[in-house]
């Protein structure tokens, strides 16, 4: 549009681009330093780059590495993920697909799952997990969504749905597919891109969840990295901050490489159910 | 590809009594039609007149509320749409994005599970008949509009079908490969000697692919016969209105004199006497007058009566002819369209004489019924 | 398609069905029924007794509860305004063909991925600490250390700005909006005069009323169930100046063990989610505006 003001923005957008990354860079800058350094100067180069910091850290003060919360982790994460995509996909199918009596009163009730605030529902979750024996295991982290309970995703695939015209699947079930056939052929491939979208997003959301292990899972063994690293905030006091950078830089590490290869369909994805209005 | 020898009865359609309401709209009202092998009937009307839904019912992609459908003899009323005997062709191709030509076309036989070499077989036989075979491996979005309307018929052609399903696929072409197209549709047809039913809302397809037209309106069958029947000898104003463009002018006049087949109307203070006509109409009834622009004649002609003076408020030149739009002069000021030669010396704002041979005049009655007698 | 077999549509239902009696249904019905019992977490079921309305009754005069209430209130209506203007800002500055536009789209929205992790928290607590990131950039400007993590109002707006600073995925959502203006009405407005700010008022803010509702709920939603941060960052203190709700609910449960009361207090959450959300479905009948959607019979 206007090329006089071309070089404004770009300063004011460079300016406020590097005040956003500049914890991140701090925070890998201080990993990389020895202790000391950090509270000696600004700079984010460390003056004498070591690896002490994840080495120590990796060890960090419990009876086991960084490795095994990091494991831990993912064996939260990957069912998550994969339960999610299934059911929110089939789910998702019901409600667009189907004549059912009462989906719009269903859908509304779907809608307001997401705008519920989850912490009315936390106490009776825990004593009903509680009851089934699962305190203290994965399973109240992951068993939910294999139910479709992550309504947002629903949403945003009911929403992409229909979009896609039907003539498609109506192709397809001349050429004799029964309705599963159909998703699975046709339709899955068609809305690939929204699904990894629902993938990458719950897999952030689950990498970042705190308050879920924090009051399910209680033996430090089976501890993921997010309260291995709160465990060692309150253990490691305030003197080895490059330890404590270091491994939240290793902790964020799943997320940054996710993001760096999957960019575009996470700014798709976070539109898909947005815009239509 | 010659066709198969088949029973008698094979790609025979018929349809009794068949109604379909969608909410508290009746869509197609109790609708009766045969349809015998090999016709390429052609299913024309405006739009929301039921066309589509009547092709959907057929195809199985609607439940019927009522009455039946017979397909090659069987009843496929609550038959799936996959075994019924039929393919469709989409207005929007409906190819699958993901899938190469190939495997789009062998899709469906790929779902009744027949072998691979057979599955090629076939496909490699359509692609020959629709000049598709270097395109094989190719994937939809890489090919263009009419390739991918040619995928979506040998799609249709491969499943090897009693009856085939076209819905508008002309539509979303641009002009000129509409044309094209229409040809290559047309000699499919020769070639595979099936039964074909074509919706469509553009006249000129109907008129030119159809072995018979049905015409559709509120979801009823107003006329169904072969073009140039419904051309020459429509049963009502709407279906006179509807085939042929530009449209036929209908001039309000008044019956002076019915006689045994005969009644002479009177428009613009002239007096016209048609025959072919049945009687019983009284003396000063209101009518309409049908007469297709083609058959309008500036000044006078061999077997032309004068029909009226007119004014020309516009000449719309095409080059081989031309459309001359007029004003009636006397009475109602009816407006009126002739076609004239492409070297046609009127001009607007002149004033013409027009004359008409009566043999092609139609009438209607009030409520749009022809006066002719069958 | 629409499948006329309605069966089959319960069967890919089946799963949401199931999840939402079993794991929200009935869970929203027991958090009620708690709120008027009186329940330890560590005794069995059985003994928890009926006190019907006691523990409303507390609330209304729990200091604590008063603080924690205030202190959510100004964390979500400050943070969500300042929010939403941030992300609408710089939306509408990269809304044009920008070069290096992946720089910018990682600088904006990378922190909004992984802002709601403990790591990032744990950086922030450092960072505001004493001789942390934050103190040693004021000290460059010449003014002194700040007592962030130690002082009421500084620890709430460490705590605040750790929202802000995820504005990333409003803006992306907003930039998705301003992409979906149709250009010829821009022009239009342009050629019949309209300036820059005019263009802005009454074209591009009412065409975007869609998004920036749907934003707006979102995120005060989101803000009110506000955890990580404060609970890493402060602790909910000092002096609870930033003992959101969500963490004193976690508390009083997990750490104190009143879980009637705790569940009160989560059912008052709701209740305020809940009229908050039902006023603004209800207003936006007067300023979100639709465009007309065109639907195809079929």
């Amino acid at each position: 549009m206007s090329g006089t003001r071309a070089p404004l923005r770009y300063l004011i957008l460079i300016g406020a681009g590097f005040v956003m990354l500049y914890p991140l860079l701090w925070m890998l800058g201080g990993a990389f330093k020895p202790n000391a350094e950090i509270f000696q100067s600004i700079g984010l180069f460390p003056a004498h780059p070591t690896l002490e910091g994840f080495t120590r850290g990796w060890r960090t003060g419990t009876e086991f590495s960084f490795a095994t919360y990091l494991a831990n982790t993912f064996r939260i994460v990957i069912p998550k993920v994969i339960l999610t995509v299934v059911s929110s996909v089939l789910v998702a199918y019901g409600f667009t697909r189907f004549n059912v009596r009462g989906s719009r009163v269903l859908f509304a009730l779907l809608i307001a799952t997401v705008l519920l605030p989850k912490s009315v529902l936390l106490i009776p979750q825990y004593l009903m997990f509680r009851e089934f024996g699962w305190l203290d295991t994965f399973l109240p982290l992951y068993v939910p969504s294999a139910f479709a309970t992550d309504g947002f995703f629903v949403f945003m695939l009911v929403q992409f749905l229909r979009s896609v015209p039907p003539e498609m699947e109506e192709a397809a079930v001349m050429d004799g597919c029964n309705s599963f056939q159909v998703l699975v052929h046709v339709v899955l491939p068609v809305i690939l891109p929204a699904v990894i979208s629902v993938a990458l997003f719950q897999f952030m959301w689950t990498m970042n969840d705190f308050l879920g292990p924090l009051i399910y899972v209680s033996s430090v063994e089976h501890y993921p990295a997010a309260l291995a690293l709160k465990l060692s905030i309150d253990v490691t006091e305030s003197t080895a901050w490059n330890e404590i950078l270091a491994m939240s830089t290793i902790a964020l590490l799943p997320s940054v490489l996710v993001f760096f290869l999957a960019q575009k369909y996470f700014v798709e994805g976070a539109t898909a159910g947005s815009v239509k209005g | 590809m010659t066709p198969v020898s088949r029973a008698p009865e094979t790609g025979t359609v018929e349809i009794t009594g068949l109604a379909k309401a969608f909410g508290a709209g009746t869509v197609i009202r109790s609708l009766d039609l045969k349809i015998a092998a090999g016709e390429f009937v052609v299913f024309v009307g405006p739009s929301g007149c039921g066309k589509s839904t009547l092709l959907r019912l057929i195809a199985g992609l609607e439940r019927a509320d009522s009455g039946s459908i017979r397909i090659s003899g069987r009843d496929v009323t609550r038959e799936h749409p996959a075994r019924r005997g039929i393919a469709m062709v989409f207005q929007s191709y409906a190819l699958y994005p993901h899938m190469t030509v190939a495997e789009n076309m062998g899709f469906a036989l790929r779902m009744q599970g027949m072998g691979r070499a057979e599955i090629e077989l076939r496909v490699a036989r359509a692609a020959e008949t629709l000049q598709l075979a270097e395109l094989l491996e190719r994937r939809p979005r890489a090919l263009s509009g009419g390739q991918r309307q040619r995928v979506a018929i040998g799609r249709a052609i491969v499943r090897e079908p009693d009856v085939f399903l076209f819905d508008e696929p002309l539509s979303n072409l641009d002009a000129a490969l509409r044309g094209q197209m229409r040809v290559e549709i047309a000699r499919l047809h020769a070639r595979l000697a099936s039964t074909m039913i074509y919706v469509t809302h553009d006249q000129v397809e109907a008129m030119t692919l159809g072995t018979r037209i049905v015409v559709l309106n509120g979801g009823a069958i107003e006329q169904v016969g072969a073009p140039l029947e419904l051309y020459h000898r429509p049963r009502n104003a709407f279906v006179a209105g509807f085939i042929g463009a530009p449209r036929m002018n209908l001039l309000a006049v008044r019956a002076q004199h019915a006689e045994r087949d005969r009644i002479e109307v009177e428009f613009a203070g002239r007096h016209i006497g048609i025959h072919g006509m049945t009687s019983g109409v009284p003396r000063g009834a209101s009518l309409k007058l049908g007469v297709r622009p083609e058959h309008l004649v500036v000044g006078a002609g061999a077997t032309a009566t004068a029909l009226c003076d007119a004014q020309v408020a516009l000449v719309e030149q095409l080059g081989g002819e031309a459309l001359i739009h007029a004003t009636a002069a006397g009475g109602a000021s009816e407006a009126l369209v002739l076609k004239a030669p492409g070297d046609t010396a009127v001009r607007a704002g002149a004033t013409i004489a027009v004359a008409v041979d009566p043999l092609a005049c139609h009438l209607f009655d009030g409520s749009g019924r022809s006066l002719r007698a069958s | 398609m629409i499948y006329a077999n309605a069966r089959s549509g319960w069967l890919y239902l089946a799963p949401f069905l199931v999840g939402l009696a079993v794991f929200t249904a009935f869970p929203f019905v027991a958090s009620l029924l708690l709120s008027f019992s009186d329940y330890r977490l560590q005794d069995s079921l059985e003994d928890a007794r009926y006190i019907g309305l006691a523990h409303y009754v507390a609330m209304a005069g729990d200091r604590t509860f008063h603080k924690s209430l205030g202190v959510t209130f100004l964390y979500v209506f400050v943070t969500v305004p300042l929010k939403l203007a941030t992300a609408l800002g710089i939306a509408m500055l990269l809304n044009f063909r920008l070069r290096g536009i992946g720089f910018f789209r990682t600088a904006f929205y990378l922190p909004s991925i992984l802002g709601g992790s403990v790591a990032i928290a744990v950086v922030w607590r450092y960072a505001f600490a004493g001789d942390g990131l934050v103190n040693q950039a004021i000290g460059w400007f010449g003014a002194g250390p700040v007592n962030w993590l130690g002082e009421p109002g500084y620890a709430m707006a460490s705590v605040m700005l750790l929202r802000l600073w995820q504005f990333g995925s409003a803006m992306v959502i907003f930039l998705a909006g301003l992409k979906g203006i149709p250009q010829d009405l821009c022009e239009a407005a342009r050629l019949d005069g309209a300036g820059h700010w005019q263009l802005l008022r009454r074209i591009t803010l009412p065409l975007l009323t869609p998004v920036i509702f749907f934003n707006f709920v979102m995120q005060v939603i989101q803000a009110f169930q506000e955890f990580n941060g404060p609970y890493i960052i402060t602790a909910g203190g000092p002096l609870k100046s930033t003992y959101l709700l969500p963490l004193m609910i976690y508390e009083e449960a997990f750490k104190y063990f009143d879980v009637g009361y705790a569940s009160a207090l989560s059912w008052l959450l709701f209740l305020i989610v809940g009229i908050f959300s039902a006023l603004a479905f209800r207003s936006s009948k007067y300023w979100v505006f639709y465009s007309a959607e065109r639907e195809t019979p079929r």
